[in-house]
């Protein structure tokens, strides 16, 4: 009756979450019964099987397949607001100045003497990113170009 | 069209003043809700490798995986407008994925019962482990063997048990995350562990019991 109280109390115990107290008393059986001492190896054997089931690696990228699937609505869950085009290209062609003479040093920026500033960053990462895509959306160019309007002011 | 390969995972604790927090999922979910797909498309790449894997500990077949993977993603989505932010994207998005893999199998109708666990555990091609002290167990054959055996094990398990043992055990996920993405106490996911190991170590008998 005590080892199967014992056994009951195992994965708490090899999980160390157990009281102090009821720590000392599993253990303290431990040391006198050899058939727990087996249990809680077993145990801890089936625990460390488990973890390398885990981790898998996807065998191929599937994010085009999503976005592909995606409902064709510009937000999820609601219509958004679509730039027109003729609207678009002065705003990028303001953003393409406004940013060639930021990053000349034409124009102050509050972030220039600093560390690159994170957002800095993301807005990089993130165009490089556009950059890998086919041209098709305007929408994220043009958030793009707002925040990078946002950013070199 | 060609994404690219997933970024590192970005570490919401450290994100803050750090270069990485600049990617972080909260960024990135902001403007997905926005509108911007490429931002979701990179919450996909992130996050497609760990979605699959929590797919593939409830499905065996890879392609029935690989569909799950992506209509948890559609799903994600098309929920994102009642995402609030109360949790972390990636329990919210785990539990999508947790939510799915269980229609999927109750659809498939493909848990079996327990009193099939001796069969199931032949199925996966694996014999009750040799007492012969000649015997190799560290063998490669035997370890891909026992792996499809403790998978079959697993899959046996009641359901609270078998969701607590994949996302904790399985994949990593610390129990506070696994309350949240089972919406229930820690204490409860903690007992469903405890419950979970120890009726797999019976399962799976002298497979882990000691060989002498």
């Amino acid at each position: 009756m005590r080892c199967e109280r014992i056994h009951e109390e195992l994965p708490a115990y090899l999980d160390g979450a157990l009281s102090e107290r009821a720590r000392q008393r599993v253990e303290r059986h431990l040391s006198e019964c050899e058939a727990c001492r087996r249990e809680s190896r077993a145990l801890q054997r089936t625990v460390e099987l488990l973890r390398p089931l885990g981790g898998q690696s996807i065998p191929k990228d599937v994010t085009a397949l999503v976005m592909a699937r995606l409902p064709a609505s510009e937000a999820p869950g609601r219509a958004m607001w679509r730039p027109r085009p003729v609207l678009l290209v002065p705003a990028m062609l303001a953003v393409a100045a406004a940013l060639s003479l930021s990053l000349s040093g034409l124009v102050p920026s509050r972030h220039r003497a600093n560390a690159e500033a994170p957002r800095t960053v993301y807005l990089r990462e993130y165009a490089q990113f556009r950059a890998s895509q086919e041209v098709g959306d305007s929408t994220g160019l043009f958030l793009l170009a707002s925040e990078m309007v946002r950013e070199a002011q | 069209m060609i994404h690219p390969r997933a970024p590192a995972a970005v570490d919401e604790s450290n994100a803050q003043g750090d270069v990485a927090g600049a990617l972080t999922d909260d960024a990135l979910v902001a403007r997905a809700r926005a509108g911007d797909r490429d931002a979701f498309a990179l919450l996909v790449t992130r996050y497609q490798d760990r979605v699959y894997s929590i797919t593939r500990a409830f499905v065996r077949e890879p392609d029935d995986a690989l569909d799950l993977v992506q209509d948890t993603f559609v799903k994600a989505f098309q929920g994102l407008p009642r995402f609030r932010g109360g949790s972390s994207f990636y329990t919210w998005l785990y539990r999508i994925a947790v939510n799915n893999c269980k229609d999927f199998l109750r659809r498939r109708a493909v848990r079996p019962s327990v009193s099939l666990e001796e069969e199931l555990l032949q199925d996966a091609g694996f014999e009750p482990a040799s007492h012969d002290p000649h015997a190799d167990p560290a063998g490669m054959a035997e370890r891909v063997e026992l792996c499809a055996a403790v998978q079959a094990a697993v899959a046996t398990l009641p359901e609270k048990l078998r969701l607590a043992i994949i996302l904790h055990d399985i994949e990593g996920v610390p129990q506070r995350d696994v309350a949240e993405i089972l919406k229930c106490p820690v204490g409860t996911v903690k007992s469903h562990v405890f419950r979970g190991r120890r009726q797999l170590r019976k399962l799976l008998g002298d497979y882990v019991g000691d060989k002498d």
